[in-house]
């Protein structure tokens, strides 16, 4: 593992993606960005990021079927879902897919920055398997 | 808290109307409030005691000198960030719309446990309509949160004036997005470009100043994280729900037996709000595409 996350952003929103990308880059990330799913299964597969982070309302492939395809490929790795939607069947639902945690928009500072120290201690925690 | 919502007590009490609510709700955003103004929100000093001390300028000194405040509570008031209802009521003053005797009255009852100002209008226009105001619980529910939302990520004072639609002549966006499940509910707002670029502006926090992708994308998230926290709430009492895509239209009015409408006064400018169990009907050829 690079010292540097390598983090794919996955929202169909250019506003979310821009303020996130900002968030993350203070945060000494690497930033890849996918509209929907189907384009963060692509690069998931191509760029193997380190973690996700993951809208659920999103255009052709939402997010509940993107983090099950990301999950089939690659079992370990860390997904944050950030949604509007968190119901609590959503919350069950995606934590049960092997979501590590879920974010309900509109975020905070603070909470990206927990959810990068848990994806950072996911992948380590991999590493050391 | 009843004082949140002052600027609909002001209403619903006939102080403001749709001629003067723009233009004094524009007017608070940027309005001082006297620190007599501001003793008296806080039930302080009475009215008369306000009076006596309302433009002096050695207010501190005239405040102790009078025995209406202790040095403590000069101290806190100085430090004190106006709240919205000291705000407005600075302007009533200034414009002379009410004086400092009913102001002080208007304060103090808007406080009561059992003022409940949105929730009042919203029965009031079901009512209106023939319709059943437990039945449409769901639509009081609603506005009460979207207009909770105006002021978090509007950082706006919002009232809702009712029975009244908006002259809007120029070209209109309508930002509308659907939930279903346990509940189904349509819910858009109809505006003009200049509200749409202010709304943007306030969420993205960056500045706005063409109908772009940018600025849609921005009010479509807004939409987006609004209705999210609605479903979220239902979700709370046990009705699954799911939002759709927000989508945007040019110049669409939505139409429909059972959409309510609404005109929310804001301090950059006025809106409708629609909301339909059976969603809008729409001409989708003016679909806004990029």
């Amino acid at each position: 593992m690079a010292d540097k996350l390598k983090i794919l952003i996955t929202d169909d929103s250019k506003l979310l993606r821009k303020k996130l990308r900002e968030e993350l880059e203070k945060l000494d990330c690497d930033v890849l960005e996918a509209e929907n799913g189907k384009e963060a299964i692509m690069r998931d597969l191509t760029e193997q990021p380190d973690g996700v982070i993951l809208d659920i309302v999103m255009p052709e492939v939402g997010g509940i079927e993107t983090l099950q395809v990301i999950k089939e490929i690659n079992p370990e790795i860390p997904v944050i879902m950030l949604s509007s939607a968190g119901t609590s069947q959503k919350l069950k639902q995606t934590l049960e897919l092997g979501a590590l945690d879920f974010i309900q928009k509109p975020y905070t500072s603070e909470q990206i920055k927990q959810a990068v120290e848990r994806i950072r201690r996911k992948v380590e925690e991999n590493h050391g398997k | 808290m009843a004082n949140r919502q002052f600027s609909q007590y002001l209403l619903n009490r006939g102080i403001l109307s749709s001629d003067n609510a723009g233009r004094v709700l524009a007017k608070s955003l940027h309005a001082v409030p006297d620190l007599a103004v501001l003793a008296l929100e806080k039930g302080l000093i009475t009215s008369q005691q306000a009076k006596k001390l309302l433009g002096v300028k050695e207010f501190v000194v005239a405040a102790l000198e009078e025995n209406y405040l202790n040095a403590l509570q000069l101290d806190e008031l100085k430090k004190a960030v106006p709240d919205r209802s000291a705000c407005l009521g600075q302007v009533l003053l200034e414009e002379g719309i009410v004086d400092i005797h009913t102001l002080a009255k208007l304060f103090e009852d808007s406080k009561d446990e059992d003022s409940h100002p949105v929730d009042d209008v919203i029965k009031e226009m079901l009512e209106a309509q023939g319709w059943d105001a437990h039945e449409h619980a769901y639509i009081r529910e609603y506005v009460k949160l979207f207009l909770r939302a105006m002021r978090k990520f509007m950082h706006t004072e919002a009232l809702i004036i009712p029975n009244e639609d908006l002259d809007l002549v120029d070209a209109t966006y309508l930002i509308y997005q659907s939930m279903g499940g346990a509940l189904r509910l349509t819910v858009g707002c109809r505006m003009t470009g200049n509200v749409l670029l202010a709304m943007a502006g306030r969420f993205s926090g960056e500045e706005e100043t063409e109908v772009n992708e940018m600025a849609i994308d921005s009010i479509e998230e807004l939409a987006n994280v609004i209705n999210g926290l609605y479903i979220v709430n239902m979700s709370g009492h046990s009705h699954d729900m799911d939002l759709d895509m927000p989508r945007t239209l040019e110049n669409g009015v939505p139409a429909g037996e059972d959409v309510f409408a609404l005109r929310v006064e804001t301090e950059f400018g006025a809106f409708m709000l629609y909301l339909s169990r059976e969603g809008f009907m729409l001409n989708e050829k003016n679909l806004f595409g990029w």
